[in-house]
């Protein structure tokens, strides 16, 4: 079989067509990132985990469930506006009958904004906060 | 979706990881507060292991129970519980083909050639093949229960008479908790391809109304045998007016409306009404089928090749007036995903009579305009036309031949 990487010009193609933001094909040996920006398709260099210098990112719900900022034992939010985290720190969690599942930061840096009031029910994929890089390491 | 009180996104569009992920349902419905899930068709409907996750999630499954689901969802199985509760099955022994193909070579020389090799797991058209004479039948065997094994997970196989050019009727029925079962009335839906039904229609033309009462009450009476609840659909094949069942859907079926506005019953709100322990609102002596019914399926598909064709919808005019109901989530400007089946909408339409349905079709399919993709429109329209359709009563291969007539997949 060939590899996609022989096919960038025409997934350029197809995907400037079909109008996609992102291409992402992950295979065992290899990422490819193709991002459509609109002007132009270009390949983003294929590393699994999300570097450290890309720009401000949005943290999304990993399931559907009520976000809770804090843990339902304690008082205070876990993270606030200016707070610098940690790869897998808890930014906040979701709450599915007695389960409370942990939303870790996928990187490390500051979260600038969150998104969703406490107690709110959201769906997979809802936008709940917004981390940028942390200050000195922006590319 | 937007006029619900309540819409969770359970996951990413593959359905593998959205309406085929049980716990991600169990978590939106913990979290929405919902009591009770209705499957829908298609995905989960007919899984018994959802309907027990979803009962010891401590929420009402809409649908029947998981015991029923597993009998019917073994095709030998169900052909068993069938001949108990005396509905007609196609000849052949209802039990599993043995190893020893001296044993196999009696059974099919008993039905007769030619016959038909089916799994166990199989259903729905999948798993099947026919055999011509005794000299296919080694072979054929080996192959079907090694397709058997790698797609069901299931390599039992049993035979059964072909029947050569058979209609599909299906009746409707649907039980409540406390014992009573009713049949709704018949549908013939034999205009298909590929194992996929194009129009459906009810009543099924041509069949004699006692004949079809006789079958319905045993359908009925299987029902209260079993213990069944909620609607589920018998299907059958018939030839020469001899009903012969091939298998029951435990679920609510696409083209029920035909059965909705022919029988004057919401089936969904039945559903529900029986999932929340409430007694039949109907008795048999209450059900009458009035007039007749169509339902086209309406798919984003090329009407040539048949190849699915996703996009944005740009211009999307249905048709309406009396007799004429469309049933769709898609409209102007909605993008039909890759991801799931084509079907965009059914268009059904009623009247008092076979032929006045009909001109109503014709009409309504004429004013039905939809821009931007490919849609299967065209091939309803040439079908409506069809003076074998219009006749009524064609075999489940009357579209396939057709289409290879005019070269066509």
């Amino acid at each position: 079989m060939s590899s996609p990487l022989d096919h960038v010009d025409q997934l350029s193609v197809w995907l400037k067509d079909a109008g996609l933001a992102l291409l992402e094909l992950r295979g065992p040996s290899a990422t490819l990132r193709l991002v459509n920006d609109g002007a132009s398709v270009h390949v983003v260099e294929g590393k699994e985990s999300v570097s450290a210098d890309a720009p401000s990112m949005t943290v999304r719900a990993p399931s559907p469930g009520i976000f809770l900022d804090r843990h339902p034992l304690h008082e205070r939010a876990i993270v606030l506006i200016d707070a610098n985290v940690r790869a897998d720190d808890p930014l906040g969690f979701l709450q599915i009958g007695p389960l409370v599942l942990a939303v870790p930061a996928p990187r490390a840096g500051t979260v600038t904004d969150v998104l969703v009031a406490h107690g709110t029910i959201v769906g997979y994929g809802a936008s709940l906060f917004v981390l940028d890089p942390l200050e000195g390491e922006t590319a | 979706m937007g006029q619900a009180d309540l819409a969770l996104c359970i996951g990413p569009a593959a359905a593998a990881q959205s309406y085929l992920n049980q716990k991600a349902i169990l978590f939106a419905a913990e979290v929405s507060g919902a009591e009770a899930i209705h499957p829908g068709y298609g995905f989960l409907s007919e899984n018994a292991g959802f309907v027990e996750q979803v009962e010891a999630a401590g929420l009402t499954f809409i649908g029947p129970t998981a015991a029923s689901m597993r009998i019917m969802g073994d095709k030998i199985a169900a052909k068993r519980a069938m001949r108990a509760a005396g509905v007609p099955c196609v000849p052949g022994p209802d039990e599993a083909l043995s190893d020893d193909v001296d044993v196999v070579r009696a059974a099919a020389g008993e039905i007769g050639y030619p016959v038909i090799l089916k799994a166990a797991g199989g259903g729905g058209g999948r798993g099947m093949r026919m055999v011509e004479s005794e000299s296919g039948l080694r072979d054929a065997l080996l192959l079907t229960r090694e397709e058997a094994r790698r797609a069901f997970g299931n390599s039992a196989v049993y035979v059964e008479k072909f029947l050569g050019r058979p209609r599909h009727v299906e009746i409707q029925v649907i039980a409540d908790t406390h014992g009573d079962a009713v049949w709704l009335g018949s549908r013939d839906c034999s205009l298909q391809r590929r194992h996929q039904k194009v129009i459906e229609e009810a009543p099924a033309p041509q069949i004699e109304g006692a004949l079809v009462r006789e079958i319905g009450e045993r359908c009925a009476e299987a029902c209260r045998q079993i213990g069944y609840r909620g609607v589920g659909t018998f299907e059958f094949l018939v030839e020469d007016n001899a009903f012969y069942f091939i298998e029951m859907n435990t679920r609510l079926q696409v083209e029920h409306p035909v059965t909705e506005v022919t029988a004057a019953i919401d089936l969904v709100e039945a559903q529900i009404r029986v999932a929340q322990g409430e007694r039949l609102p109907f008795r048999q002596d209450d059900i009458a089928c009035r007039g007749h019914a169509f339902e086209c399926r309406i798919n984003a598909e090329d009407p040539d090749s048949f190849v699915p064709s996703p996009g944005v919808i740009d211009i999307w005019q249905m048709p309406g007036g009396p007799g004429v109901r469309i049933d769709s989530h898609a409209s102007a400007g909605y993008r039909v995903s890759s991801y799931y089946d084509s079907l965009l909408g059914k268009l059904i339409v009623h009247g008092a009579t076979r032929d006045e349905a009909l001109a109503r079709l014709r009409v309504a399919l004429d004013e039905a305009r939809i821009e931007g993709i490919a849609t299967n429109l065209p091939l309803h329209r040439r079908l409506v036309a069809d003076p074998d359709f219009i006749r009524g009563g064609v075999s489940i291969h009357h579209l396939e031949m057709k289409l290879r007539r005019s070269g066509q997949p």
